[in-house]
This record gives structure tokens, sequence and C-alpha cells, in this order.
């Protein structure tokens, strides 16, 4: 375990995914604690352009915006978090399952995991979105979850299946060992890598759909996230306004984020998949 | 070719279960939400009236009329009926405007807008990151972060900041519709010259995050391809450049195939974001409008036509892939 | 590489095809993000290049694709959103310039004109109007008002209109409640026979500034081929309506709809000229934000949007003026309210209810949500103004009226016994204030910041409010069925003469409310006070003079009781013109007594006589 962590470190792509992620983190841990003002009050008039009172403006509500910003970033993260915990879990069951006990557990599960790659998450989830009652910002991740475990599955189980035939493991089963056990002794630690990887994609790509589907008024009913900051901006005509303050932040913002997120994804991989190091 | 048919069979058939579920979740779902389908509508023709029992009575008549009044299995049955017979149902609130008009003149905007983006930016994007691959040094350096960086910023987010820069800010492009509204529909030069310029923004910003995207799958593969051995091998022969290349290109050509495929129904789902920032006057809009008013035929119709064309576009790649990869049909025969 | 030439001849196909597919047929979708409250008018259509029959005389200025000289024509934006699909007065959803409920009166014409200005009712198809008994109103028709196809109008017509409420459920069905009969005494008189035991002078009054005359030849006609049934009948599209106002429809498409003068129009003899512009279109833009730059380039005359901090137009250099030189800039016709469902505990008290409306920030929500076109608000059941003004005792409600205290609001619950929490939440009796939803649709943005504002307010005070903005069809059913806590709707907001009384009706008028859980049409908050019942039901039956004493106690008990906040004034109709081409518009102390009615609606429609351009 040290000396993975000792050869990422060596990998620039890797490192300042990190650090970026890192220094973002703490930065919108710590923030709130040294300002404590409230981003829900309205301090301003509509659409003023950044000044030394408010570093980035102020949005239609006339609320400060970057103090809006910080606590955008961390819902945004949380939710990309929370989506993409869920999103891995499934799919790495689903995967598991189907690529170690294979025969009709196996069709059955591809045809679903199938299915649910070809027919667009993103409809699925809009439609969703529209006929849920009250939406709130765990109940948008856990959607965003539901419908976007099918890459994960799909990929945890090549790899279980191309682990299937392994020394080891048939040593295992004669021993006599119960399918869980093997599951998570035999297999696991060596998917474990890969599986944190597509953890990461997850993440990324449930910032992305929360940004999605908060701009299009399906977000999360009351709160400050990254998409409702943009999907607030669109209402009130931010850009023909001009008040790109509004918007191009949080637009920045979440591509620097993911941006960061798929660097480390990509470090590792570089890492873990010899054959692609240049 | 008795395997490649199976195959083919096999794949018709699940592509057809697909097609099933898909229906059943695009009818299904819609009406789960909360809400009265009738109430658009029904609230204006009775604005003004003071007497509960004539309001409601106007609100039954329109639920009788829109058919919601059935229980749900009943509609199913009606709604495929209807569809056998291609009637995708009348709006709710476009009445008494029928669904597959309101479709037909929507599907040339999104096709004329998507097809040529989504085509653009990945034959684009493959040729950039192969060339990246094969060259490396300071090219590939530059190309992938700044690939990567692209293919972070989701579709909309991209257009909304081409919006602002290169509509409003710069006015070089207008900032919305499918053509200048002053215009009528014709076919003179004035008027093709209006869809480009406002075609422009949106099918740059598609192409754009494609392009990203696929830049940096088509560099993994070409690497993966480069490092391997009969490359290497072929070098020592002395085997010219271009000639290898070829070789090259073409396996690794083949995972990004079934990358389209999979990856078409994101793009497809993003470039419809697109539509609702430009205000393009494509099915992207129409959804959003229909699910503003709880217009379920339209929801439905738009849904099913998404789910369609995705799976008629994924049907296609695996069958091409199919034909040009010879181990799909040596695994067939194998499976046999 | 043969691959990339093929599929560059691909692309190249698909957009050529796509071109021709759109030249075809051409459709643009609706856009439901307007900021008119009431109507959602958002309706994609089929395009029809269709020419007008008969241009009344006077050909030349339009060529194929319906262009017209700029001098002659008045643009207007701002009241239709999205494509035209019929122009039929019961479909439910008829294009500009056809509509119900803004006394329109370029196509078809009402009998009275409303002039909001005073109140009055202006003649137009009808001359004069008295009430000969107490249950008898008599009419006097024009005897020179003609359909535009030359046939004489006549009281057949009126009663013919009148009773297709009586035979469909339409827009007008609900005043057969009141009415016995409409009797055409003879070619040009009328009278309406209330009931005996439910009559209304008021809503009798609003009937005939509102409902729009229909020729019985014509409709009699499409009925019978309908075979009588509404919804077959719903379904025809009238795009060459008859009527008898000065404009006929000439030419529309998905981008635009133009109406032509009717130079034979028989209300010369009433105007004693024409009107100025010959033509009038509506261009239809995709939003707000398209809209208003149009007009501010001149591309538009008068314009029925919500234009954000009007002002900087013209100080900018633009012509443009509204109605009012000064805040508030327009004249209030409503009052968008909060409603407080008083069966959710808590919300039940009266005291709490006062106490939320005492912490809102009224200031704020109009320069912020209405962007300054408000009023400072005074809460009454009444507008204050001179049409609404002379039916209030205004020294009898001051005291009760509430203001912007959050110090009082505070002392209010404090005495009441509810405490604050650790939160800072209080409760009251066990029961925690909050968190309760406030809702309105999605996108309605000037409804959107004013409930957020709502919500910070009650924060201050203890209570905790949350902001909730589903879509349009999903409000309206939590608005019929209670399913809400707090909710945002504007009761009664035309002018009529009908109000007052209609909106304290639709405030506080319990019978007929069904309980919550199915749908009620008004009282939403399903409040009951049997003494403002009485009132309600009492006031319709006396004359202005003893109105006054009643309306005065039912806002008393409003006041006290607390079942709505109004949050704002808000217009009837946005009035905003543009005077680069067009010159002349009414604005306010002009001595015209032309209200800012968008040059079109009720007495407004003398604004046409007065402009000039070039």
């Amino acid at each position: 375990m040290g000396s993975t962590v000792r050869i990422l470190l060596r990998s620039p792509k890797f490192l300042i995914g990190a650090i970026i992620t890192l220094l973002m983190t703490a930065f919108v841990l710590i923030y709130p604690l040294i300002n404590r003002a409230d981003p829900f009050e309205m301090k301003a008039f509509a659409f003023q352009p950044p000044s030394s009172e408010l570093w980035l403006g102020s949005d239609n509500f006339g609320r400060d915006l970057f103090q809006e910003l910080v606590y955008g970033i961390r819902t945004s993260v949380e939710i990309g978090l929370i989506a993409g915990l869920i999103a891995t879990a499934i799919g790495l069951v689903i995967g598991l399952a189907s690529g170690y006990v294979g025969r009709w557990v196996d069709n059955v599960l591809t045809a679903l995991t199938n299915m649910f790659i070809v027919i667009p998450s993103f409809v699925i989830l809009i439609l969703i979105s529209v006929s849920i009652d009250s939406r709130s910002a765990f109940i948008v991740a856990l959607i965003i979850g539901l419908t976007s475990w099918p890459w994960t599955a799909r990929a945890v189980r090549a790899q279980t299946v191309s682990l299937r035939n392994r020394d080891h493991v048939n040593l295992a089963k004669i021993s006599g060992h119960s399918t869980f056990r093997i599951i998570v002794f035999e297999i696991l630690p060596y998917i474990a890598s890969y599986v944190f990887m597509a953890f990461i994609l997850q993440v990324a790509s449930g910032i992305l759909a929360e940004a999605s589907i908060s701009m299009l008024g399906l977000g999360p009913y009351d709160t400050i996230s990254l998409g409702t900051m943009m999907n607030w901006a669109l209402i009130f005509a931010a850009p023909v306004s001009g008040a790109w303050w509004a918007f191009i932040p949080p637009a920045l913002v979440i591509a620097v984020i993911t941006f960061a997120l798929f660097l480390i994804n990509t470090g590792m991989d570089e890492i873990f998949n010899p054959k692609i190091r240049s | 070719m008795n395997a490649y048919t199976k195959y083919f069979v096999k794949k018709a058939g699940w592509y057809l279960a697909t097609l099933i579920v898909a229906l059943m979740l695009n009818f299904l779902l819609p009406r789960l939400i909360e809400g009265n389908p009738v109430s658009t509508i029904a609230s204006q023709v009775s604005q003004g009236m003071t007497d509960s029992d004539s309001i409601k009575r106007v609100y039954e008549n329109f639920a009788r009329e829109f058919g919601i009044d059935k229980p749900l299995i009943v509609q199913f049955g009606i709604y495929l009926k209807n569809l056998l017979t291609g009637d995708l149902g009348t709006s709710f609130g476009l009445y008494p405007r029928k669904v597959s008009d309101i479709l037909g003149s929507a599907v040339p905007w999104t096709v004329g807008l998507q097809l040529p983006a989504i085509l653009v930016g990945w034959i684009l994007g493959n040729v950039l990151g192969a060339v990246a691959a094969y060259r490396k040094g300071v090219f590939d350096k530059v190309l992938f972060p700044v690939a990567l960086f692209i293919n972070s910023i989701p579709f909309f987010t991209l257009a909304i900041m081409m919006l602002y820069l290169f509509g409003i800010t710069l006015k070089w492009f207008p900032i919305s519709g499918g053509y200048d509204y002053q215009m009528v529909p014709n076919l003179s030069l004035e008027f093709i010259w209006s869809v480009i310029r406002h075609h422009t923004l949106p099918f740059l910003s598609i192409v754009l995050v494609t392009i990203g995207g696929q830049a940096i799958g088509m560099r993994e593969m070409a690497i993966y391809e480069l490092n391997s051995d009969y490359v290497l091998y072929s070098k020592l022969l002395g085997i010219r450049d271009s000639r290898v290349a070829r070789y090259v290109f073409r396996n690794a050509m083949l995972p990004q195939i079934t990358g389209l495929a999979l990856s078409l129904g994101t793009m497809i789902g993003g470039s419809l974001i697109c539509e609702i920032v430009f205000s393009y006057p494509g099915i992207g809009t129409w959804l959003f409008t229909a699910i503003r008013q709880l217009d379920y035929p339209l929801i439905s119709g738009c849904t099913l036509l998404i789910a369609v064309t995705v799976l008629l576009a994924n049907f296609t790649v695996e069958i091409i892939y199919g034909i040009v990869d010879p181990r799909i049909k040596a695994a067939q025969m194998e499976e046999g | 590489m043969r691959l990339k030439k093929a599929s560059i001849l691909f692309v190249c196909l698909v957009m050529i095809f796509s071109l021709l597919a759109a030249c075809s047929k051409s459709s643009s979708p609706g856009s439901t993000q307007n900021t008119q409250t009431g109507s959602t008018s958002s309706s994609g259509g089929s395009s029809s290049d269709s020419g007008s029959s008969d241009s009344g005389g006077s050909s030349g200025g339009a060529s194929g694709s319906g262009e017209t000289p700029r001098n002659e024509t008045l643009y207007i934006n701002g009241l239709q959103w999205g494509a035209p699909t019929n122009f039929n007065l019961l479909s439910g959803n008829p294009a500009f310039p056809i509509n119900y409920g803004n006394s329109r009166e370029l196509v078809y014409e009402t009998l009275f004109m409303i002039n909001m200005l005073d109140g009055n009712l202006e003649p137009l198809l009808g001359t004069s109007y008295n009430w000969v008994d107490d249950l008898t109103l008599k009419i006097e028709l024009h005897p020179e008002a003609k359909w535009n196809d030359g046939t004489p109008f006549t009281s057949e017509d009126v009663v013919y209109t009148y009773k297709l409420g009586q035979r469909y459920e339409i827009n007008w069905t609900s005043y057969w409640d009141y009415i016995q009969d409409v009797v055409a005494e003879d070619a040009h008189t009328v009278t309406i026979k209330m009931k005996p035991d439910n009559p209304n002078r008021l809503v009798v009054l609003e009937s005939i500034e509102l409902i729009p005359m229909l020729p019985k030849h014509i409709w009699e006609a499409i009925e019978e081929k309908a075979g009588y049934d509404l919804a077959a009948i719903r379904r025809e599209p009238n795009d060459n309506p008859v009527g008898t106002g000065p404009y006929k429809l000439y030419f529309y498409n998905d981008q635009k709809i133009t109406l032509i003068r009717d130079d034979n129009y028989w209300g010369q003899v009433l105007f004693g000229k024409l009107p100025a512009p010959k033509y009038i279109t509506h261009n239809i833009y995709k939003d707000n934000a398209a809209g208003d730059l149009a007009f501010k380039n001149g591309e538009v005359d008068v314009s029925q949007q919500f234009i954000p901090q009007v002002w900087k137009m013209w100080e900018d250099g633009a012509p443009i003026k509204t109605y009012l030189s000064e805040a508030p800039y327009y004249l209030p016709g409503s009052m968008p309210s909060i409603f407080f469902n008083t069966t959710v505990p808590g919300l039940d008290n009266p005291d709490v209810r006062r106490a939320i409306a005492m912490a809102i920030d009224y200031a704020k929500i109009a320069e912020l949500a209405m962007s300054g076109y408000s009023a400072p608000m005074k809460p009454s059941l009444l507008l204050d103004t001179p049409a609404e003004n002379k039916f209030i005792d205004q020294d009898a409600i001051k005291p009760l009226q509430w203001t912007t205290d959050v110090d009082a609001a505070n002392k209010l619950l404090d005495s009441i016994g509810a405490e604050r929490g650790k939160d800072g939440i209080r409760v009251l009796n066990g029961v925690r204030l909050g968190p309760y939803e406030i809702e309105c649709p999605y996108g309605w943005s000037d409804w959107n910041a004013a409930l957020e504002i709502v919500a910070q307010s009650a924060k201050a005070i203890g209570i905790e409010i949350r902001t909730k903005f589903p879509e349009a069809p999903v409000w309206t059913n939590d608005l019929q069925t209670g399913k809400f806590d707090i909710i945002m709707n504007t009761p009664a907001g035309n002018v009529t003469p009908a109000n007052p009384w209609s909106r304290a009706r639709t405030i506080m008028y319990s019978k007929g409310v069904a309980p919550i859980g199915e749908m009620a049409f008004w009282n939403w908050g399903r409040y009951k006070n049997e003494r403002a019942d009485e009132i309600i039901e009492k006031i319709p039956t006396v004359s202005d003079a003893e109105a006054k004493a009643l309306y005065t106690e039912l806002t008393q008990i409003w006041l006290k009781d607390v079942p709505s906040v109004p949050l704002m004034y808000r217009p009837w109709v946005f009035y905003t013109v543009n005077e680069s081409v067009w010159k002349g518009f009414p604005v306010d102390g002009d001595g015209s007594n032309i209200p800012p009615q968008i040059a079109m609606d009720g007495a407004g429609v003398k604004a046409l006589y007065q402009i000039s351009s070039q």
C-alpha cells in the first residue's frame, strides 16, 4: 500500500489533481468557520458588480455571490460524493455478482445494466426529478446515484470475469470458502484500485449531473449549489444584463473541480495500467 | 453465415426488449407527477367563473377529452394501440395539436444540429488524439490537459459561456432562435445565411466538448496500441510509418466505435440542454416546455423519440462493429 | 481518409436536408417563462401563411412575407407567447388579439369599455345602460353598429352571445348563476333580468364590459356543424374572425400576427375617425429578454412585458415613456398575495399570521422583485386607486393596518407565548412554527424573488419558512386541493366593476369551498368567518353608498384575521411605450382620460385615435 502511494505521488497528473482537490476542500471547509455570514441573506441590490465588499458582486436576489460560491461548492461536492458512493456501491455489488456468479444471474444483471446504459439516463433523471414532490440535496444525490451506476457495474464485471479463473481464486474455491468470502478476500483487493478510480469518476459525473439537473430548475429546493446558482442566473437573464459574475464563476469552478478529479483518475490510470504509460 | 445471423437476431431481440421497457418508463414516469395536466387549459377556460360546480365540470370535461379519467392500464393499452398506427397522441398544453405534428417540425432542427456536431466532433477528436499519441512531445503535453479541461466543462456551461462571450459581448452571433424572427422560412440565400448564423454557436459548443472527450479516449487507445508487440516488431522490420499507422489506427478505432455507441445517449442528452440555452427550436426545447406544462403525450413523445434514436444508433453501431471486428464473429461461433 | 471525406459529404447532405425540412414546416415552442400571472398562455402551433380575404379597400404595403410599412404599423409585444393555434374565443387558448378577461377591443368588441382611471363604463356597442328596477338592467345599443362583413349588429347578437354561456361551459357561464334571462326588447335594446333569489348588480355590470360580442349568423352555423358538441366547437380555428371591431386578421405565422384596419369600421361615427395605425403587429418573442431588447431598439411601440429597471431605458436616451413619469411608473391593478392554510397547526393562529405580515420587508419586495413598480404597501382588501377608494373609510382601517416592524412582530409572538427554541425557531403550545413551505410557480421570477424575501423576513422573527417552486400545473393543483402551508396567488386580478367585491370574495368567502383534499377555486386557505360571508352576500344588493360601510367592516375583519397578506401592487397590464415612430400616447396628467390599457383594451383603445406617426 505504501509503495503504491509513493508511486502515485510521483505522477505529475495525480499530484496536480490531488493538490487542487485538497486545496479546494480545505478552503470550503475552513472559510465558513472564519466568515459566518449567511449566504441566503440579501444584502445588496441585484446584480451589483464585484467590489471590495462583495468580492464577486451580488446575484439577482442581492446575495453575496462569493459566500454563495463557497457554500455552493460544498453542497455540490457533497451531492457528488453521496451520488458517487451510491453509484459505486450499486455498481460494485452488481458487477461482482454478475461477474463471479455467472450463469443466469449474469445474464439478467447484464441485460439490466445494458438497458440502463442505452436508455438515456439523463432523460430518466429528469422524469424522476419532476415527479418527486419535495427535493432536498440528499434526494437529488440519491436519484443521481440510482441512475448512474451502469458504467461501474460493467467495468467491475469485466474485471471480475478476468479474475474469476485465477489460481488463488480456484484454490479458495477448492478449500470450500463461501462465495461471499471469496469475493471479498480474493477478488476485491485486486480490483480495489480500479474501483477507487471508478469512484472518482462517479463523483465527478455526479457533480456534473447535479449541475445539469439544477440548471433546468429540477434541482434541490431552497438550497445553494453550483447548479442552482447558474439556474437563477439564467432565469433572471444575467447574461443579457451583462452580469458575468453571476454565472461564469460557478461554471469555471465546476470545470476546475471535475478537471482535478479527472486528473487524479488519469494519473492513477497510468500507474495501474502500465500499458498506457507513455 | 449462421453465426453472424445468430448474432444479429440476438442483438435485435435484446434491443426490442429494451424498447418495450423504455416505452413503459416513458409512459409511466410522467404520469407519476402530482399535478393536474388539465389545469393549464382548464384554468384559462374557467377564468371568470364563480361557481365551483361549473368549474369542476370544466376540469372533468377536459379530463375526459384528454382521456386521463380512465385507469392507467387502460390508458397504457390505448397508448400502445395508437403507437402502432403512428399516432403519438394529442398534446394537452397545445391542444388540439397532434404530438407527431409538433415533433415532426422539431426533429429536422435537432438532427441538423446534433448529427453533424457529434460526427465532426468524433472525427476531429479521434484524429487529434491519434496524432497526439503518435507525435508525443510538446503537442501531446499541451493537447492532453486542454482536452481534459474542455471535457470537464458540461455542454451547457460551455454553451452559456459562448453565448455570453460571442453572442452578447462580442455580438458576433445571434443569441436565440433557429433563424431571424422577422423572416419567413423560404429557400432564399438570406434565410439560409440566417440559419447558419444561428446554428454556429450551438454547433461549436457541442463539437468542442465532444472533441475533448474523444481526443482523450483515442489518445489512450492509440498509446496502448503503439506500445504493443506487433508495432515494435514492424518498426524493427523497417515497415514504413504510414503503413504501421494504418493498422494502429484501425485497431484503436474499434473500441472508439463502441465508445461512440455507448456515449451517444449522453451526447444527445447534453446537446438537448444546449438547445435550451440557445432557444433552438428542437426537441430539447419542446421537451422542457412539455415538462413545465405536464403535457404527458408530448413528454412521452419526446422521450420516446430520444430513446428510440439512441437505441437505433446503438443497434447500428453494434451491427457495424460486428461486421468490422472479426473477433466478434469468432466469439459467436465459439458460443454457438 | 475515405471515411473522413465520406462523412463530410454526409454531414453536408444532412444539413441541406434539415434546411429543406425546416422551410416546409416551421414551428417554435412556446416559452412558459413569462411573468404574466394568471395566464401562462404558451402555445406552439402550426404555421400557415394565410393572407387575409378582404383587406378593406386599400392594398399595397404587404409583400408575400407579411411585411408592412413601419410608419403604418403599430408593434406590440407581451401578449402572445408561442405560435398561434386558433382564434376561437371558446377554445380556451385563443391567440392575440382574441382574449377573454381584458376587454380587448380590436377584433371583437364589448358592449361598454372599462376605464381603470375612474372605474367608469364608457359606451361602445352599447350607448347607455340603466337600472329600470332592482332586478332589470336596460341597455341601449348603437343603431349604426355592424359586423365587418356588413351585417348589422343587433340585440339578437347580444342575446345569442350571452346564451352561449347558458348552453355550454365557457368563460361567461357563471353569469347565469345570477342572470335569469337576457331579452331583446327591440332591435337596439336589450334587457338583462337578474334572478330574484340571487341578484348581483356588480357581476352583471362586469358582464357588459367583459363579454366580447359574437355574431349569431356565423356561430349558429359553427354550432350546427359541430353537432352542438363543445369539444368539436373548440376545434374550430376561426382564423378569419367576423367581429365588430376596427381590425381584421391579416396575416399570421409562428413569428408574428398582423391585423389590418377595416376602413368600413362602424365606430367612425362614435370616435369621429378611424384609428391611426393601418396595421397592428404582434411579434412573438422567445422570452422577455428578446422582447425587451427589441422594444428598446424601437422595433416595438407598445410593450406589455415586465421590463426591469425601465427608467434606465430613457436615461440612455430612448424616447420611452410609462404612464407615470416617476416611481412606481405603473398604475396598480391587482395585489398578488400569500394565502395561509388556516388548517395547518401554527398558521391557524391569527396572531402568528399577523406577526409574519409585520415581519415582511415590503419595501425590499417592491424594489428587488418588482423593480420599484409597486407603491408602498398599505394592506387592505381594496386598491388605493380612485376607482376603489370611494368604497372605504381609510381612517377606520388605518389603526389595524400593519407595516414592516420586526420588533413589534417579535413582541407580538413573545406575548402569545411563542418561545424561541435552541435553533432559534419559536414553539407555540408545543407546535414548532416551521418548517412551512411557501410556493409559487417556477420561473415566475418576480414572485420567486418575493417569496425568497418573505422566507428571509420570517427567519428574523423565529419562524421557519422554506421556498418551493414547482411547475405551474403542480402549483395549481396544490392551490386547489389545499396541499400547501403558504401559497402565493393573485386574487381577482382584473380591473372590473365587480372589484373589489370579487377580490374580497376570492379571499374570504367560504361557501362552496370544498374541504382540503378536494378542488376549491377560491379561498384556498379555507378561511371561515360567518359575518364575512354575510357581508359578501349583501354587498352586491345594496347601493354604492351603503356598500362603503360594509366594505369597511369587511376590511376590518380581514385586517384582524389576516387570512392573506398582499405582497405588492402589480399593474393590470404593463404599459410602456416607445415614441420613436408613433407619438401621442396617453400619459398621466395629459387630460385625455385615456387609461394605460395598452392602447387596445377597454377605454385604452381610444389611444389609437390619438397617436400619429411621422
